[in-house]
C-alpha cells in the first residue's frame, strides 16, 4: 500500500511535467516526509502474526505487592494536638474541682427516746397517772449534709461559666456596696467644705466689725487727744477741773473698752484661721480616702470586667477544643478509611497481576474481594454517617461563635 | 454713810466672782469634752467605744456641763459689769481721809487714783478672757459636732475598705490584675500594698484625719488651760487691789500699804503695756 501511494505521488508528481524549482523544492520536503514514514512503517509488526497464548506482559512489580499504601498521613501532629487540648481541660477541671465543693447527705444512725406505745389498760392509767410512762430507745436516722471535696473528673468544664457568674455577682455586690460608701465620705468632704466657707464668712465678717471697731477707737483716741492737754494745763482749783477730769476718765473707759472689743476681734479672726486651716487639712485626709475608695472601686469593676472575658475565653476555648477533637476524629476516620481502600486495592491489584487460571483459587479470591468489598462499604457508610454528624456539629458550634 | 453702802455693796459683788468655782466648771466641762471625744474615737489603749446607754449618758453629762459653764460664765460677766457701773459712779475722791499731812493726802489721792486703774483694767481683762474662752468653745464645739456627725460613716468606710484589700491579698489572681493593670493608679495601688509587705495603708489613710481632730482638741484644751490660769491670777490681783482700796477710802493712805500697791500697781502696768503692742501690732496687719 505504500508502494502504491509511494507511486501515487510520484505519479502525479511526474504529471506535472513542468517543473519548476519550486517543484523541487517541495519534492525534497516530501522526500524527507515519505522516508520518516516508511521507517516507522517498517517496523510495525504484522497482526495476527503471533499466537496470543504466547503474550506474556512484562512482569510490573506492583501486582506482588499486596499491600498498597498511600502516601502515609502523619496524624502524631493531629494527636499532639488532642492531647494538649486534653491537658487544658483537665487544668480547667482541677481549678473547678479545687473551688466548689460537693454537698452530700450522709445518713448517720442515732439513738433517740421515744415512749413506749401501751395499748388498753396500761394506756388508761398512764393517762390517768397511776402509772409511770416508761421510754424506750430506738436508733433513728439522722441526715447531715456533709462538704466533701471534689475529683476532677466529676466536673463539667461547662461549670466553670457558672462558677465565673458567681464570683462576678459577688465582686459587683461587694462594689455595690463600696460605692455607696465612697458616695458618702464624697458627702462628708461637700459638708465639710460647707462648713469651711461659714467659718471664710464669719472671718471676713468679723475683720469688717474689726476694722469699724479700730476706727471707733481711733476716734476716741483724737477726742482724747483733745482733752488731755486741757486736763494736764488745768489747776486742780479750777471750777470745771472735775468736769474735765470725769471726761476724760469717761472717755479713757470708753477707749479701754473699744480696745478690748478689738482684741475680741482679733483673737476671733485668729481662732478662726487656725481652726479653718485644721479643718481643711482634716478636710483634704479625707478626700485623700475617698480617692482610694474610688481606685478601689473601679479595680473591682476592672476585675469584674476581666472575670466575665475569662469567661468568654473558656467558654470559646471549650467550644475550640470540642471542634477540633471532632475534626480530628473525621480526618482519623478519613485516615482509616483510605488504609482500609488501600487494603481493598492491594487484594485487586495482587489478584488482577496474577494469573488466576486456576478456577477455585479465583473464586476464592474473588470471593475474598467481593467479602472486602462489602466491609469496605459498610464501613464507608458508617464513616459517611459519623462524618455527616460531625459536620453538623462544627456548623453548630461556628454558629455559636459568631452570634 | 452712802460710800459705806457703795462699798459694801462692791464688796458683795467681788465676792459673786467666783473664779474659783468657775475653773472648777471648765475643768469639769473639758473632762466631759474629753469623754465623749473618747465615745467616737477612743484614745490608743482603749479597746472599742462603749456602748449606746452609757453614751447617751456622757453626750447628756456633756451638755449638762456645757450649761453650768456657760452660766457661770455669764454670772461672773453681769459682775464685773455691775462692778465696772459702780466703780463710774463711785466719787473715789478725798472725803474726810484728810489727816493733814500734804504728803500723806497727796499719796492717799494718787493711789486712790491708781488702784482705781487698777480695778477697772482688771475687770475688763476677766471679761475678755472669759468672752474669748467661750468663742474658742463656741468655735470647737461647731468642728466637734461635724466631726462627730460623720465619725460613723467614715470609721465603717474604713473596715470596709480593710475587708476589701484582705480578700484582694488573699487571693491574688494574676490572670485578673493583669487585666486590671493598664490603669496607672491602680498599679500604683497594687505595688504599694504589694511593696508595703503585711502592713495595711488603708488604716493609716482614716487615722490621720482622726489624729488632726484629737491634735486640735488638745491645742484647744492647752489654750483654755493657759487663759483659765491667767484669770485665776487677775481674781487674785482683783481682790488685794480692793482690799487696798477699800482700805484708802475708808483710812486713806498708810506707809505700810506702799509696797502692796506698788506691787500691784507695777503688774498693772505690765498688762496695760501688753494690751497696748499688742493693739498697736494687730491694728498694723489689718489696716
Amino acid at each position: 500500500m505504500t508502494e502504491a501511494t509511494g507511486t501515487e505521488a510520484v505519479d502525479t508528481e511526474n504529471e506535472e511535467s513542468a517543473a519548476t524549482d519550486k517543484q523541487a523544492a517541495l519534492d525534497s520536503d516530501v522526500e524527507k516526509v515519505l522516508d520518516k514514514y516508511s521507517e516507522s512503517v517498517e517496523t510495525k509488526p504484522v497482526i495476527g502474526a503471533k499466537r496470543p497464548v504466547d503474550y506474556r506482559p512484562s512482569q510490573v512489580a506492583y501486582f506482588e505487592n499486596r499491600d498498597v499504601r498511600s502516601h502515609s498521613f502523619d496524624s502524631s501532629n493531629l494527636q499532639g494536638i488532642v492531647d494538649e487540648i486534653k491537658i487544658i481541660e483537665d487544668g480547667i477541671k482541677n481549678i473547678i474541682a479545687s473551688r466548689t465543693k460537693k454537698i452530700v447527705n450522709e445518713e448517720r444512725p442515732v439513738e433517740k427516746q421515744r415512749p413506749v406505745h401501751n395499748v388498753g389498760l396500761p394506756k388508761l392509767l398512764v393517762r390517768l397517772g397511776l402509772l409511770k410512762q416508761e421510754m424506750e430507745t430506738y436508733t433513728d436516722i439522722e441526715i447531715i449534709k456533709k462538704e466533701v471535696p471534689r475529683r476532677p473528673d466529676e466536673v463539667l468544664v461547662s461549670e466553670f461559666r457558672v462558677m465565673i457568674d458567681n464570683y462576678i455577682k459577688s465582686l459587683k455586690g461587694l462594689n455595690e456596696g463600696l460605692r455607696n460608701t465612697v458616695t458618702e465620705v464624697d458627702g462628708i468632704v461637700k459638708n465639710l467644705t460647707e462648713v469651711s466657707d461659714a467659718f471664710t464668712d464669719q472671718i471676713h465678717s468679723d475683720r469688717r466689725a474689726y476694722n469699724t471697731q479700730i476706727k471707733h477707737s481711733k476716734a476716741i483716741e483724737t477726742q482724747l487727744d483733745e482733752i488731755v492737754p486741757i486736763h494736764e494745763s488745768m489747776s486742780p482749783l479750777h471750777d470745771r477741773y472735775a468736769q474735765v477730769e470725769k471726761m476724760r476718765d469717761h472717755m479713757e473707759m470708753d477707749l479701754r473698752e473699744s480696745q478690748g472689743m478689738e482684741l475680741k476681734y482679733k483673737t476671733n479672726i485668729d481662732m478662726g484661721v487656725k481652726y479653718q486651716s485644721a479643718l481643711k487639712s482634716y478636710r483634704t485626709l479625707i478626700n485623700d480616702f475617698k480617692e482610694r475608695g474610688d481606685i478601689h472601686v473601679n479595680m473591682v469593676d476592672k476585675f469584674a470586667d476581666g472575670a466575665s472575658h475569662m469567661k468568654i475565653a473558656v467558654d470559646n476555648v471549650s467550644q475550640i477544643c470540642s471542634g477540633v477533637a471532632k475534626v480530628t476524629q473525621s480526618m482519623i476516620m478519613i485516615v482509616e478509611s483510605i488504609d482500609d481502600g488501600n487494603k481493598v486495592l492491594g487484594r485487586y491489584a495482587a489478584l488482577v497481576g496474577d494469573q488466576m487460571s486456576a478456577a477455585p483459587k479465583w473464586e476464592m479470591e474473588y470471593n475474598a474481594l467481593k467479602d472486602a468489598e462489602e466491609v469496605y462499604q459498610k464501613n464507608d457508610m458508617y464513616r459517611i454517617e459519623q462524618l455527616k454528624d460531625n459536620r453538623k456539629e462544627l456548623e453548630q458550634l461556628i454558629d455559636n461563635t459568631t452570634e | 454713810m452712802e460710800n459705806k453702802i457703795r462699798i459694801r455693796q462692791i464688796s458683795k459683788i467681788i465676792k459673786r466672782i467666783d473664779i474659783k468655782k468657775f475653773v472648777r466648771k471648765a475643768d469639769r466641762f473639758l473632762t466631759a469634752c474629753r469623754n465623749l471625744n473618747n465615745t467616737v474615737m477612743p484614745e490608743t489603749g482603749e479597746s472599742r467605744p462603749p456602748e449606746k446607754k452609757k453614751r447617751i449618758r456622757i453626750i447628756k453629762k456633756y451638755e449638762a456641763e456645757f450649761e453650768k459653764f456657760e452660766k457661770q460664765a455669764a454670772d461672773i460677766t453681769s459682775a464685773s459689769s455691775d462692778l465696772m457701773e459702780l466703780h463710774a459712779r463711785f466719787p473715789f475722791v478725798m472725803n474726810g481721809q484728810k489727816t493733814g499731812n500734804a504728803q500723806i493726802d497727796e499719796k492717799t489721792i494718787r493711789y486712790l487714783k491708781k488702784m482705781r486703774d487698777q480695778q477697772t483694767e482688771l475687770l475688763f481683762t476677766i471679761d475678755e478672757e472669759i468672752s474669748i474662752m467661750k468663742n474658742m468653745i463656741l468655735f470647737s464645739e461647731r468642728i466637734r459636732s461635724v466631726v462627730h456627725s460623720h465619725w460613723h460613716t467614715l470609721d465603717s468606710a474604713s473596715n470596709f475598705l480593710d475587708l476589701m484589700q484582705e480578700r484582694m491579698e488573699h487571693r491574688p489572681n494574676p490572670l485578673l490584675l493583669q487585666s486590671a493593670m493598664p490603669d496607672p493608679e491602680i498599679k500604683q495601688l497594687c505595688d504599694e500594698s504589694n511593696d508595703s509587705g503585711r502592713k495595711k495603708p488603708d488604716l493609716d489613710q482614716v487615722s490621720k484625719p482622726f489624729a488632726e481632730f484629737r491634735r486640735m482638741t488638745i491645742d484647744a484644751a492647752d489654750e483654755i488651760n493657759f487663759r483659765k490660769q491667767a484669770l485665776v491670777q487677775n481674781a487674785k490681783e482683783l481682790r488685794q487691789g480692793w482690799n487696798c482700796l477699800k482700805r484708802l477710802v475708808k483710812s486713806g493712805y498708810s506707809p505700810q500699804m506702799q509696797t502692796g500697791m506698788d506691787q500691784l500697781y507695777r503688774l498693772h502696768d505690765q498688762r496695760k503695756k501688753t494690751f497696748d503692742r499688742f493693739i498697736k501690732e494687730s491694728r498694723k496687719t489689718w489696716l
